[in-house]
């Protein structure tokens, strides 16, 4: 009792914490490169690990987590939305697939930039979801241990477990994903950015989602119906636009 | 820095300000107590007309 109930209760709240940390590096990883995603990450485990060395249990009480959620989720609502609305304008035939590329090509010192700024924000981006959600996970340890005599260890162990496995689901998955097509991949990518970013900010604002985490599953699908929509609204006014200089 | 800029905000005009209006609504709707419910649909009911104000535009 006194191990199991610590260990499986940190085991399911790490589990959760580290699939949205997984779902931003995977994002990231996929559409801008592993070395952007990976180092980012490595990065947020390395703060984290600094954080829990020198703070301890002091943690619940000295990092501003409301501060943490709201930078982070401004930050991926404004990379997100950038995503989101290139690949719907896409979907609505108001850029050409890949035009980017066209438009690199055009000028090849302004590719270097572009690139450039791409990897850093990748790299921050998994950066700084890595670093929260590690952090949520210390605390989440801290809490759920803490509240018991000896019950530091087994949550620690089930936190460990949970990020183990979720390790490990992440690198299966790598090859399939790449497998997907360029634009729905960034259409996906966009609205879970997105989503992620509404949920953190929103929370870091003090705003309670009804059902708590499970809002970033209704708010993808909220945001997956709206860009569609977008798209088929877009190719509409264009067919319409079309037809009457036609 | 303004490379780094354009590649979170993108190249769009509406999709800051369209946050930044969001992020006040949902700063209102906390502070004067709107209630969850309504503060959660202001908020991203704002952010997907952004989506669809940035999509269009050029």
């Amino acid at each position: 009792m006194n191990f199991w109930l610590p260990a499986s209760t940190a085991f399911f709240a790490g589990a959760l914490e580290a699939v949205e940390a997984l779902t931003v590096v995977l994002a990231v990883g996929v559409t801008w490169g592993w070395r952007s995603a990976l180092t980012g990450a490595a990065l947020g485990v390395g703060l984290v690990a600094l954080i829990v060395v020198l703070l301890g249990p002091a943690i619940v009480a000295v990092v501003p987590l409301g501060a943490v959620r709201l930078i982070v989720g401004i930050f991926l609502l404004l990379f997100g939305m950038a995503w989101l609305r290139k690949a719907v304008q896409r979907y609505g035939g108001r850029r050409a697939l890949r035009d980017e590329s066209a438009a690199f090509a055009r000028n090849v010192a302004s590719l270097g930039e572009a690139q450039r700024a791409g990897r850093r924000g990748a790299l921050l981006a998994a950066f700084k979801s890595v670093t929260l959600e590690l952090l949520e996970i210390a605390i989440v340890v801290v809490t759920v241990g803490g509240s018991a005599a000896g019950g530091l260890l087994p949550a620690a162990i089930g936190a460990f477990a949970a990020i183990a496995l979720v390790v490990a689901s992440g690198a299966a998955l790598r090859a399939p994903l790449a497998r997907v097509p360029e634009n729905a991949l960034g259409f996906a990518v966009g609205v879970m950015l997105v989503s992620y970013g509404t949920f953190w900010s929103g929370e870091g604002l003090g705003l309670a989602w009804w059902r708590d985490d499970l809002a970033i599953v209704y708010l993808a699908a909220i945001y997956a119906l709206a860009g569609l929509l977008c798209a088929y609204a877009l190719r509409a006014a264009a067919t319409q636009r079309a037809a009457a200089g036609g | 820095m303004l490379a780094l800029w354009r590649f979170f905000a993108g190249d769009s005009r509406v999709a800051p300000l369209g946050i930044a209006l969001a992020l006040l609504l949902a700063t209102l709707g906390t502070r004067l107590a709107w209630g969850a419910g309504i503060t959660a649909a202001a908020f991203v009911a704002t952010l997907v007309a952004t989506l669809y104000l940035a999509a269009r535009e050029r």
